[in-house]
């Protein structure tokens, strides 16, 4: 009797386990932006997950348009303590993903897979209580561990490459790009002359040391306008590019800037290569300007006077090359980068938009002689730097996930 | 024969031209180079209604304007021609 018990309470158990285990529903919280590219893949790839894993409950929260989600959304991310902005954002169980790649997808299928952390229901808890995790927040728990088959999806993604060896594009694309953007800024005629100019008038101090000073002084003041620019813009864009009107209005702009980078090159190189003339009262001015401090007999009051020349005359010229900028910032902030990635890319945009500018100035100083480049490099970035805007613009308007390196 | 280069300092074209032109009018003594600056030779350049586009380089044959070329040019063309100028003296 007692054994015939025991069968039928392990029968019992046998029979009841697996039917327990297809009750264990697993919920999956994806938070999504209507229009985002990289969501809508992430919607596709989890709609083929819900049809292998029939315990998976998916729960959609749109962020863009829905203030209440996106209210829920940070208090998610900040129960993870995650500063980065941007969706897709995947929760399940303790597990969180930002974004959305193929190897992404693979993580949180190992998840389904092996039940990691699902032992709390984080945005289920916030739902039931946003204060929930206000003094004990989850995040120590979460795996951060990369599977073991990444490495080999790493290595298709990898592309030799002659002298530099095997690169990953997803990883150098940003940089690339900045530096070739940049240095297609550098040659924008609009501020090269100003620097020529400031250059003859140097070539006529006594003081060598004091040439080289100010000289670098006016780039280097250069390049930390540009900086901030770039960076104000980054903090606007990464807060705005979630709404897609702005997007398109930028992509607008882009479209328009490249057409009529594109209508110079072509008026210029029907007109023939040489300097555009600049207006009397501007060039006297600047004349003046530079005058004051070449003749400044106190160091620190020309020094003075040139960090004030170059950041007027940068704030004016960025008028005529803001576009690039602009525009790589755009791109900057769609991907979603750590600070110190961000700093290093705009660093490296700036370092090439300088190129140019150095080269001419070494060159001067050393030899004491002025050289110039010729029209035609200008009238070429016309030429490149129209034909990025409007591939960049018709990418933000149409395709804006292939410039979304990062995912 | 009278050659005026009208440049300005802060012109790349301009300087591109004024180191070509250092190259080659040691080869033609017989032509009188003359600069002129937009800046510093405002009072003359004004009288030579040059345009918008530098470099502006005015020849003049018994003081009357016979050429004038505007922007860059290669070595070529500006031996060509001071090579037709050369057969007219």
């Amino acid at each position: 009797m007692k054994k015939g018990i025991k069968i039928l309470c392990f029968l019992f158990l046998f029979l009841w386990i697996p039917f327990v285990k297809a009750e264990e529903k697993i919920d999956l919280y994806l938070f999504y932006g209507d229009g985002c590219p990289h969501c809508a893949s992430e919607k596709e790839f989890l709609s083929t997950l819900e049809t292998k894993y029939e315990e998976l409950e998916i729960h959609l929260y749109e962020v863009w348009y829905d203030e209440e989600n996106q209210n829920l959304l940070d208090t998610v991310k900040d129960a993870f303590q995650v500063t980065e902005g941007g969706v897709p954002f995947t929760v399940i169980g303790k597990n969180y993903f930002i974004g959305y790649n193929e190897n992404i997808g693979y993580q949180i299928e190992n998840v389904l897979k092996n039940r990691e952390n699902l032992d709390e229901n984080v945005v289920q808890n916030i739902l039931n209580d946003p204060n929930h995790y206000q003094t004990a927040p989850p995040q120590e728990e979460i795996p951060t561990e990369t599977p073991t088959e990444t490495p080999s999806k790493e290595k298709e993604d990898l592309v030799k490459v002659p002298i530099l060896g095997e690169i990953n594009p997803k990883t150098v694309s940003l940089p690339l790009l900045g530096a070739i953007i940049g240095f297609v800024d550098g040659f924008n005629p609009c501020a090269m002359w100003i620097l020529l100019l400031l250059i003859s008038m140097l070539l006529g101090m006594k003081n060598r040391k004091r040439m080289w000073i100010l000289g670098f002084t006016f780039l280097g003041t250069s390049a930390l306008v540009y900086l901030l620019f770039m960076v104000s813009w980054l903090q606007v864009a990464m807060k705005i590019q979630q709404i897609m009107i702005v997007r398109n209005i930028i992509a607008l702009v882009a479209l328009l800037a490249g057409g009529i980078n594109l209508i110079k090159f072509y008026k210029e190189k029907k007109n023939g290569e040489g300097c555009d003339l600049v207006d009397k009262k501007k060039r006297k001015k600047m004349i003046q300007k530079i005058k004051k401090f070449t003749t400044e007999k106190s160091f620190f009051l020309a020094m003075i006077g040139i960090i004030t020349l170059a950041v007027s005359v940068n704030l004016v010229e960025l008028a005529c090359s803001a576009g690039l900028p602009l525009l790589y910032t755009q791109v900057l902030a769609m991907n979603d980068l750590s600070t110190a990635s961000y700093a290093f890319n705009i660093f490296l945009y700036i370092l090439f938009f300088l190129l140019d500018d150095v080269i001419v100035f070494t060159i001067a100083m050393t030899s004491l002689k002025m050289t110039g480049f010729s029209k035609k490099y200008g009238n070429l970035s016309h030429l490149i730097g129209g034909i990025i805007m409007v591939i960049l613009g018709l990418l933000l308007l149409f395709k804006p996930e292939l410039i979304m390196f990062n995912f | 024969m009278k050659i005026e280069r009208i440049s300005a300092v802060w012109c790349p074209s301009c300087l591109l031209m004024r180191s070509l032109w250092e190259k080659i009018e040691k080869d033609y003594p017989e032509f009188t180079f003359i600069d002129y600056d937009v800046d510093f030779d405002e009072e003359i350049v004004e009288t030579r209604s040059i345009g918008k586009i530098l470099p502006v380089c005015i020849f003049y044959k018994d003081g009357k304007e016979i050429n004038r070329i505007v922007g860059e040019k290669k070595e070529k063309e500006l031996r060509d021609l001071l090579e037709e100028y050369r057969r007219m003296l």
